[in-house]
């Protein structure tokens, strides 16, 4: 895998000058993304991309290379699968669609393809996959034209069943202050499955969070064993529910025991996220992102008394209690406000302070007096704040770091605003109140199985996640 | 016992249950009218009748069950009548009558992508109508067993109230864990009912279970 996801130099084949052409792009992304190894191309016809020439044999390139990408027509992918292995080469990435997916001969393809493998030792992706992105040194093989510019380095790696679902998680990862470290679509997984890349991911260093998204569970024991033994928090979106095993159940139990209800206890019992969307997918990394929440109480400050409001029922749906406040602190906060006109709870209503300053001191103030699990901040404001607006939320990534406790940041404004304060601040910004809430409940369920599980095994219980400061 | 697959009947798989030491109704097995009496004797009025036989799934709604027998008469005539009924095979349980108590099910299936998985749910409506049943994935662990137990809607008839004494929430968790070891230690069993279990004020009783064995170990049917 290491190779895989780290190689030293790479073959791309299937490279042409046309500008249609597929396999040209991944040349383009690497370049685009940085990618620093020795870069080959080979391809029908002579020409060059990007400065790189393309030969027309692989017996141009050097032996030995670290991996070789292949997007040719399904039918000349098993010799020149051949061809690799007579030159060395170990990890294949084979992007080409047309196998097991599409017909009959294709699923012949692919047993051509593992015995191959199987005879010269080999390893590889897909195929019919977009492939392989690591953010950390620059490889990135889909053969859409990417953007760098929005990419963001993090501490999610994604594993999907889908190569335009990768895509979209790397965008929203990236989007929510998160980042991202690999992404890997896995394809017909003819070879290598869903399991080897989350053990390989487990044990990689860069990756602190897994999200998978899977459309069918080959081995469920095999992914619950993984998930049970993990340091590193695991997200699995789980769709297609309504694949059903089709037997005759002659038992109560058996008619009851849908494969979706099947899987929902089975990553309940070994401590997975279970997601039901893209957003909460999000809102789950962008949780554990934080600093760990260790218990369930919970102070909401919030501008609007109506935001006030939905977060107080986001947070008892989550399981957290607002307890109510000290007399001392209320007193302490009383002497922000300019006028004495709205009643001091939890949920803090700021209601009449303008200053947003003062939210940052109110903040601070309740983490030194109260100790809170975790506090939810929720700014409502318009474009002519924003400046102020983004103040705060450079200051409150800073009492993030410098406290070392979770402030969940939910900001409602105007346009795109949302998206222009993430610019502001390394801290994950949420765009909703539920996500805020149902990002620090995971994060207080991740600690609270941790504590379980070392309970029950004697291990040491540490947060995993630490922070990453962008790129 | 498990020699063969198909369908094994309630006689076989509560002597399965009670070898998992899950507890069951006391039960004996009668081939006439006047062995079913002698057995109802020994074992104390009333007595529940039940015809015995592999392939029957539905027995009560083939009037091959009767229940509250008081008395030998009620017995004897029950047992001729049914015997009488189902010509093949002729063989009846009869089971000593346990009353009160609050209906569950608990139940185990192989699934294909994760094994041995076990069921927990309350009885009756509760199960047929509202499918309010809790999976897991066997083996259970102790926090498991009583994840299920917090984890069904109805949760609340456990407690008691209305009159009722709480149950005895630990011959729950016993009965849970018992039949994930029989899952786990039984490849071969595919399908297993226990419905009902009766959760008595102390203790527990299985009335009636079914099970489904296949020939050979069935593990293959995981994919791998």
């Amino acid at each position: 895998m290491q190779r895989i996801f780290y190689p030293d130099s790479i073959v791309v084949i299937g490279v042409s000058e046309r500008p249609e052409n597929l396999a040209r792009t991944i040349v383009t992304n690497l370049c685009a993304f940085g990618y620093k190894g020795g870069l080959f191309a080979v391809g029908r016809r002579e020409g060059a991309v990007q400065g790189i020439p393309i030969g027309t044999s692989l017996d141009q390139v050097p032996d030995g290379l670290d991996l070789a990408v292949i997007l040719t027509p399904a039918v000349t992918v098993p010799d020149l699968m051949e061809a690799c292995g007579r030159k060395g080469i170990r990890r294949v990435v084979i992007e080409s669609g047309g196998f097991g997916e599409f017909s009959q001969e294709g699923r012949r393809l692919e047993q051509q393809l593992l015995e191959i493998a199987r005879r010269w030792d080999m390893r590889f992706v897909g195929p019919n996959c977009i492939s392989v992105i690591n953010l950390e040194n620059g490889l990135c093989l889909p053969f859409g034209t990417m953007s760098a510019v929005n990419v963001r380095l993090g501490p999610v790696s994604v594993v999907s069943q889908s190569g335009g679902v990768s895509l979209t998680y790397v965008d929203r990862f990236c989007m929510a202050g998160v980042g991202v470290n690999k992404a890997v679509s896995i394809g017909n997984k003819t070879d290598l499955d869903e399991a080897d890349y989350l053990a390989y991911l487990l044990q990689d260093p860069g990756t602190e969070i897994v999200c998978l998204y899977l459309e069918s569970i080959g081995d469920g024991r095999k992914l619950m064993d993984l998930a049970r033994s993990s340091t590193k928090p695991i997200i699995v979106h789980k769709v297609n529910r309504g694949e059903a095993s089709h037997r005759i159940a002659l038992s109560h139990t058996a008619a009851l025991a849908d494969d979706d209800r099947m899987v929902s206890a089975a990553f309940r019992q070994a401590g997975i996220f279970r997601a039901e969307d893209f957003r909460e997918s999000v809102a789950i990394a962008q949780g554990l992102a934080h600093p760990p929440v260790r218990r369930n109480d919970l102070v909401v400050i919030s501008r609007s008394g109506g935001h006030a409001v939905i977060a107080a029922d986001a947070a008892e749906r989550h399981g957290f209690r607002l307890a109510p406040l000290p007399s001392e602190f209320i007193e302490r906060v009383r002497a922000f406000f300019p006028t004495d006109v709205i009643a001091l709870t939890n949920p803090i209503d700021l209601g009449v302070i303008f200053d947003f300053d003062m939210y940052a001191r109110i903040v601070e103030d309740c983490l030194h007096m109260l100790s809170p699990s975790a506090v939810l901040l929720i700014n409502t404001y318009t474009l002519s704040e924003a400046e102020g607006a983004h103040r705060l939320a450079r200051r409150v990534e800073e009492i993030v770091r410098e406290s070392g406790r979770p402030i969940a940041f939910c900001v409602y404004s105007q346009g795109d605003e949302s998206q222009v304060v993430q610019q502001h601040t390394s801290l994950p910004v949420f765009a909703e109140i539920e996500d805020a809430v149902r990002g620090l409940a995971a994060s207080r369920d991740w600690n609270r199985w941790r504590a379980r599980r070392a309970d029950a095994t004697g291990e040491v219980c540490m947060h995993p996640v630490r922070r990453h400061n962008g790129c | 016992m498990l020699t063969k697959s198909g369908v094994l009947t309630a006689e076989q798989t509560l002597a399965l249950c009670q070898a998992y030491e899950i507890p069951i109704a006391p039960f004996d097995v009668a081939n006439s009218p006047e062995e079913a009496v002698q057995a109802a004797d020994r074992l104390g009025y009333p007595v529940a009748l039940k015809a015995l036989a592999e392939q029957l799934l539905h027995k009560s709604d083939m009037g091959g069950v009767a229940l509250g027998l008081v008395d030998a008469t009620a017995v004897q005539r029950e047992a001729a009548a049914m015997l009488a009924r189902f010509a093949h095979p002729a063989r009846l349980m009869v089971q000593r009558m346990v009353s009160g108590g609050l209906e569950v099910i608990l139940g185990g299936k192989r699934d294909r992508s994760f094994g041995p998985v076990v069921m927990f749910g309350l009885g009756g409506i509760y199960v047929e109508v509202f499918s309010d049943v809790v999976f897991r994935v066997a083996p259970l662990s102790r926090a498991d067993a009583e994840e299920m137990i917090e984890e069904v809607r109805g949760k609340r008839l456990l407690e008691g109230g209305r009159g009722k004494p709480p149950m005895e929430r630990e011959t729950l968790i016993k009965a849970l864990l018992s039949l994930s070891r029989m899952l786990v230690e039984n490849p071969r069993i595919t399908e297993v009912d226990i419905n009902p279990l009766l959760i008595l004020e102390r203790g527990a009783a299985a009335v009636d279970a079914r099970a489904v064995v296949v020939a050979s170990d069935c593990e293959e049917q995981r994919t791998s």
